[in-house]
């Protein structure tokens, strides 16, 4: 069931949006240890992606939770503090303040009556959810097409402005010049959104970087790739970008149990039109019931 | 890395579909392609350094990077051989 609601934050008013388990979705067989908790037991919490990335997401992301309702697990969305419909500006905004959003999300949950509360990250939001995961445990975290690099992602968002000057409509920008004048003016306009300095800052050191004693039980990482029916160029499918084949191998030599799943599709997050994650989500769906399957069903 | 790699990317970048099929060297792109904005000139350029694995200076873009299909696969080779 889908809702709304603004929650008091650390900073300000956030809002929560996502969809309810719905009642009687899955039986919780009595013998399990975790009987009692009622029918909304299993969350997943979202570490949303920033900037123009949400908005590109949300239909997707409704439709996962509209999905993973229909399996007994319920999908929780926070608009971090000064962005989407949250309180505050974002030039308010502070890396810090943004984890303290999930970790407020997070207990939410758990007042609400959540047994098991999983994290999934979208994109630049996984930079997000790797920083929060350093003063928690969590059961799982499912990665969506994660940056790996906060300082690649601050690149890219400088690029977003850069881009418009190819388009007839720039004043001759460089990036040294964006970043000088970030430095002078503390905050920066880029496609209509007002990146502070300092949340600029935090973002590009953030990384995927070593686990440092992250506790998790285990990693799923989503790989979207565009189409195969329409690539006659294409004679076998590429295998994994590399930064994130090393990324992925740096965390599986320190035992973290990470599994790749690549899935068709578009990117939706970047796309000019809306468009959908039909087939990551029915991957992510499924992979979720599956642990879901082993879980209840106990050892 | 071919110039069918940079069509592939160009398809998947900007949702060309069968469209991409025809792009041949020539092909113009800034100005011709409607999908191409600067939105999508970000996407293109995100994905070739996600795809070949390079990092590319935003100081190296210009207009003419993006005249044609060629002009493109020039600058992505040269990266790749920097």
């Amino acid at each position: 069931m889908l809702f709304a609601q603004f929650v008091d934050g650390p900073a300000g008013r956030l809002l929560f949006v996502g969809h309810r388990p719905e009642p009687g979705a899955t039986q919780r067989p009595r013998a399990s240890g975790r009987a009692g908790k009622g029918p909304h037991a299993h969350w997943v919490l979202v570490a949303p992606p920033l900037a123009e990335e949400l908005n590109k997401s949300r239909r997707t992301l409704s439709l996962l939770g509209r999905a993973l309702a229909k399996i007994g697990v319920g999908l929780l969305v926070v608009d971090l503090f000064g962005t989407g419909d949250s309180e505050g500006e974002l030039r308010a905004a502070t890396w810090q303040g943004w984890v303290e959003d999930l970790a407020c999300a997070h207990r939410w949950l758990l007042a609400q009556g959540a047994g098991q509360v999983d994290l999934l990250a979208v994109r630049g939001g996984a930079l997000l959810a790797w920083d929060y995961l350093a003063r928690v445990a969590v059961d799982h975290l499912s990665l969506w097409q994660p940056v790996v690099s906060g300082r690649r992602l601050g690149a890219q968002l400088l690029r977003l402005r850069l881009a418009a000057n190819l388009m007839g409509r720039g004043e001759g920008e460089t990036s040294a010049g964006l970043r000088e004048r970030l430095r002078q003016e503390q905050w920066l306009e880029i496609a209509g959104y007002g990146f502070p300095a300092q949340l600029f800052a935090a973002l590009e050191e953030a990384e995927l970087g070593p686990l440092d004693g992250r506790r998790l039980g285990g990693l799923d990482w989503y790989q979207v790739e565009p189409d195969a029916q329409t690539n006659p160029d294409r004679e076998e499918a590429p295998a994994l970008p590399l930064p994130a084949r090393h990324t992925i191998g740096a965390w599986q030599d320190a035992g973290l149990a990470v599994e790749a799943v690549r899935v068709r599709g578009d990117a939706f997050w970047t796309t000019q039109e809306i468009c959908e994650g039909t087939a990551l989500i029915e991957a992510t769906v499924r992979r979720i019931a599956e642990r879901r399957g082993r879980t209840l069903a106990g050892p | 890395m071919n110039i069918q790699e940079i069509r592939q990317l160009l398809r998947d970048a900007l949702q060309l579909g069968e469209r991409a099929n025809a792009f041949v060297a020539a092909t113009p792109l800034l100005g011709s392609i409607p999908e191409l904005d600067s939105m999508a000139v970000v996407t293109v350029i995100t994905m070739i350094e996600e795809r070949f694995g390079i990092v590319v200076d935003d100081d190296e873009i210009s207009a003419e990077t993006f005249e044609t299909v060629g002009t493109l696969y020039d600058f992505v080779n040269a990266k790749l051989g920097a």
